[in-house]
Order: C-alpha cells, then sequence, then structure tokens
C-alpha cells in the first residue's frame, strides 16, 4: 500500500483544447474545407492544442506545492484541473479533499452588487449555504479592511479592493487544499503579509497550498516541492530549489537563442 | 439539492438588482415592458384587425404574459453559460444549474407580473377561474421541463456555434405570430392545423390561457408537449453531458 498520503494523484493526464473554439454555422456548413493528404496535419493542428501532458504528478497533503512556469505553459490549466472545473481528456486526477482557488481575478463578483451581497452570491458560488455564509460574513469584513466600502457598487472598487475581497471570502471557506494564481502581488504590502500569515497558518493547520507563479523567488519563499512546466510537459518535480533551478536554467537558455 | 434554490435565489436576486437598481420605476419596469407592448398589440388586432374575441385584453395578456417568459427564457438561453459562468468557473457543479437559472428567473418575473392580469379580470366581467387552479402545478411542471430541455439544449449549442443566438431569436419571433397569443387557434384555417399544430408553444399557450382565464382546462392538450419535452429531454441530457460538462474551455 502507498504509505504517502496524497492530496492530489494524477496519471498520464492530457488536456486538449480545441483551438479554432466556437465556429459559426455558416462555416459549419459553407465554409467546410475537405481535409486532404496535403493538409492535414495542418488541419489536426489548427483544431487541436495538447495544452498538458502530464505522466504522473502527486501532491502531499500538508505540502507547499508551487508551479512554475511560462506564459501559457499550461499553469492555469492544471489549476483548473486540480479545482476540477476542467475535465481531462485522457488519464486520471483525483483529488482526495475539498479544494478551493482562485482562478480568475473577481469572477464571482458582479459591478453593481455591494461588497456585501458581492460576499453573500460569491459564498453560494463557492457551496456554501445562506445561513453559514451570514454567519461567515463579519469576520470576512474584518479580515478585509475595507470597511465603509463594503456597501457601495463594486464597480466603484479598485482593482486592489476586488483582490481583497476575492481572497477574504476563500480565506474563510473551509478546505483542505487552498490553490492561488499569482494573484496576492496586486494586493497592498500590508495586505500581503497578512496573507501570507492566513496561508502560514493554514499550512501548519495541515492544510495543502498549491501556488501558481512566475516569479522564482516568492516560490522559494513560499513552497517546500514543486514542478516545472514547459509546453504542458513536466520539466521538473521535487523539491523547490532544483524545480526553480530548472526554470532559471530554461529561461538563461531562451534569452541566449534569442540574442544569437 | 437545497443549496441548488439557495444559489438560484441569490443569483435571482442578483439580475433582479442588476436590472433595477438606481432605476426610479424599478420593479415596475418588468411589468411595464409587456403592457405597453399589450397596449400596442390591442389597439392593433383588436380595433384596427377587429379580432372576434371577447375580453380581448384579458384574452391577450394570459397568452403574452406565459409567452414572454418561455420566449424571454430561450433568447437567454442562448447566452446562458457566459451570464453564469462564474458559477461554473468556482467550483465542481452540474452544469444543468445555468438552464436552471435561466428559466427560474423569467418565471418568477412571469409570476410577478400575474397580479395584473388578476387586477384586469377582476374589473372585467369574467369570473375568476379559482377551480382550475389546482392544474397550476401540472401545467407549470409540464412548461419547467420543456423549457429545460430546449433553454439547455440551445445553451449547449450556441457555445459550438456563436450565431445560434440570432437564429434562435428570428425563430422565437416567428414563434410568436405562429402561436395563439394575438389571434384564438379557431381562427386557423382547417387546411393549415396540421402543420399549425406542430409548434408545442401552440397547446402549451392555450393550457396557460385556460387556466388564468377561462377555467375550463383541456388536459388532451398537454400530451404532444409532454410527450416532445421527454424527448427534448434525453437529447438534453447529451448535450449537458457532451458540451456543458466541458462548457468553461468554450466560454
Amino acid at each position: 500500500m502507498d504509505m504517502t498520503d496524497n492530496i492530489i494523484e494524477i496519471s498520464d493526464l492530457v488536456k486538449i483544447y480545441p483551438t479554432f473554439n466556437r465556429s459559426s454555422i455558416k462555416d459549419f456548413f459553407i465554409n467546410r474545407q475537405p481535409v486532404t493528404g496535403e493538409n492535414v496535419e495542418d488541419k489536426l493542428q489548427f483544431y487541436r492544442k495538447v495544452a498538458l501532458d502530464l505522466h504522473s504528478l502527486n501532491v502531499v497533503r500538508g505540502s507547499k506545492f508551487g508551479i512554475l512556469g511560462h506564459n501559457g505553459s499550461g499553469k492555469s490549466t492544471l489549476l483548473s484541473l486540480m479545482l476540477g472545473i476542467l475535465k481531462p481528456d485522457h488519464g486520471f486526477i483525483k483529488v482526495n479533499g475539498r479544494s478551493v482557488g482562485l482562478l480568475e481575478m473577481g469572477s464571482g463578483f458582479h459591478p453593481e452588487l455591494s461588497g456585501n451581497e458581492n460576499v453573500m452570491l460569491y459564498l453560494s458560488i463557492l457551496g456554501i449555504s445562506i445561513s453559514d455564509a451570514r454567519a461567515l460574513l463579519p469576520s470576512i469584513v474584518t479580515f478585509c479592511e475595507l470597511g465603509k466600502a463594503m456597501s457601495s457598487p463594486l464597480r466603484t472598487y479598485s482593482s486592489g479592493m476586488v483582490i481583497r475581497l476575492a481572497f477574504s471570502v476563500l480565506c474563510h471557506v473551509p478546505t483542505d487544499m487552498f490553490l492561488v494564481d499569482e494573484v496576492l502581488a496586486v494586493g497592498d504590502y500590508s495586505f500581503q503579509v497578512k496573507c501570507m500569515d492566513f496561508m502560514a497558518k493554514f499550512s501548519s493547520g495541515g492544510g495543502t497550498i498549491v501556488f501558481v507563479s512566475q516569479d522564482p523567488s516568492t516560490l522559494l519563499n513560499m513552497c517546500d516541492t514543486g514542478l516545472c512546466l514547459h509546453e504542458g510537459k513536466a520539466k521538473a518535480v521535487g523539491p523547490i530549489y532544483e524545480v526553480v533551478e530548472t526554470y532559471i536554467e530554461a529561461m538563461e537558455k531562451i534569452k541566449k537563442d534569442a540574442s544569437t | 439539492m437545497r443549496h441548488f434554490f439557495e444559489l438560484t435565489f441569490l443569483m435571482m436576486r442578483r439580475d433582479m438588482i442588476v436590472r433595477y437598481r438606481g432605476t426610479i420605476l424599478g420593479y415596475i419596469w418588468s411589468v411595464l415592458n409587456p403592457l405597453v407592448f399589450a397596449m400596442v398589440y390591442f389597439v392593433a388586432f383588436k380595433h384596427i384587425l377587429r379580432i372576434p374575441v371577447e375580453n380581448y385584453a384579458v384574452f391577450l395578456l394570459t397568452g403574452l404574459f406565459p409567452w414572454l417568459w418561455m420566449s424571454n427564457a430561450l433568447n437567454n438561453g442562448t447566452k446562458g453559460f457566459e451570464t453564469y459562468q462564474a458559477v461554473l468557473k468556482s467550483r465542481v457543479v452540474n452544469p444543468v444549474i445555468i438552464p436552471f437559472f435561466v428559466v427560474i428567473i423569467e418565471f418568477v418575473n412571469f409570476l410577478f407580473s400575474l397580479p395584473v392580469v388578476f387586477v384586469l379580470v377582476a374589473f372585467s366581467s369574467v369570473p375568476i377561474p379559482f377551480s382550475g387552479f389546482i392544474y397550476f402545478p401540472l401545467i407549470f411542471l409540464l412548461t419547467l421541463l420543456f423549457l429545460l430541455s430546449t433553454v439547455s439544449i440551445v445553451a449547449c449549442l450556441s457555445l459550438v456555434f456563436r450565431d445560434l443566438g440570432h437564429l434562435i431569436q428570428l425563430l422565437v419571433q416567428m414563434l410568436f405570430f405562429l402561436s395563439p397569443i394575438i389571434y384564438p387557434v379557431d381562427l386557423v384555417p382547417d387546411s393549415l392545423k396540421s402543420i399549425y399544430h406542430v409548434n408545442p408553444f401552440v397547446d402549451l399557450i392555450q393550457l396557460w390561457r385556460q387556466l388564468l382565464y377561462t377555467g375550463d382546462i383541456q388536459l388532451e392538450l398537454a400530451v404532444y408537449p409532454f410527450i416532445l419535452s421527454c424527448v427534448l429531454c434525453v437529447v438534453s441530457y447529451f448535450c449537458l453531458k457532451i458540451i456543458g460538462n466541458r462548457a468553461v474551455q468554450w466560454i
């Protein structure tokens, strides 16, 4: 029996995006070009893009796991798969516990609603009952330190305030795993410290943190293990310093290739 | 399941707030718009075209308001996944919740407009058809099943085909005139009847009008919409399974 307690188990995971995405009915019936021997490669490439292809990956319960990679390397896709909002095309991903995450800034909020109303709605979207949400509201209001702004519509908020609110809500949702996508950088310094404190407390209480970033130094500070993604494939998995090293080497190589 | 309804309630409140906050008339807007249209239809069809129907105002509204529920649900369904994408992007959730939001929110708008119908009925000489109200749950559930299935299909397919929304809009406009909303069904000539009755809204509108106005409910009218709804329900199941479950990557 496997002795380590994994919160995420991944094997042979493949996620493919159809790149033509949405077409129109007209295109579907009229502009259909036949796929011939000559353009079959182009066609296939046009239709599908492998966003993620991971052989095996386990995240140990209670660890602080960092995901590093360039733009478009599959970080957000992996996070979405971990949250369960995307389904894999092949292979499987298993999450043994509750997870909560922030993928896009302010998704779940509506600009016309007040801060309080948005908190209630967002908690409900995250699966919290109305009575539980009412009980959580006061401590969320205290945590985000937005004060009187909580009763004015969200469209009057700065983007930093929106992030504050979103993060404060997420912190109060009972969960086993917390997934964050490099949004913390938007908040001001004092709030960042507060978030770090929260994460430290969450982690020492046995919670798992998955943190996605492009900044190696943040990850070195925050994480113990990690993964470096490159074009959807794992370049390095293991202790965070090894992962960061691989990432920096790859970056240097790209820089060198670009200059020659 | 309870959470399903709580979330629907909060979404509904969100939509109401977004629509009416800051407007002076507030809720009245939701009734005013159909009422103004009804007045125009009233002048055009009662006084100019002279459709031979007694109590035409009541006749019109008892067909128009249920129709607005159904047509708005269909039209909003085409953008359903976009409007409520936050729900799918935050947590694992059954995608059927999106068509459910669309249909229920429009249903509540319909409920809000019902007092107008009853006021009108009270002022006219027709008695309020209390005896028929026991059929309300039945007709409601039938319409709900029909709308949930069609809206699910439309919402999923418009993720793949982005111009489906325009097509549905056109279709809904056509069906308005091809359903017995502004005229009674007996004005339809016999030669057209067989084609005319293919439209499931013909039976649904008649059922709602009988429920709200005439009081004598012909339950046999429910047979065709019910069978059709069952077929569409199966289709919508596969649409939601194949497209709806992957909605996040299509939005």
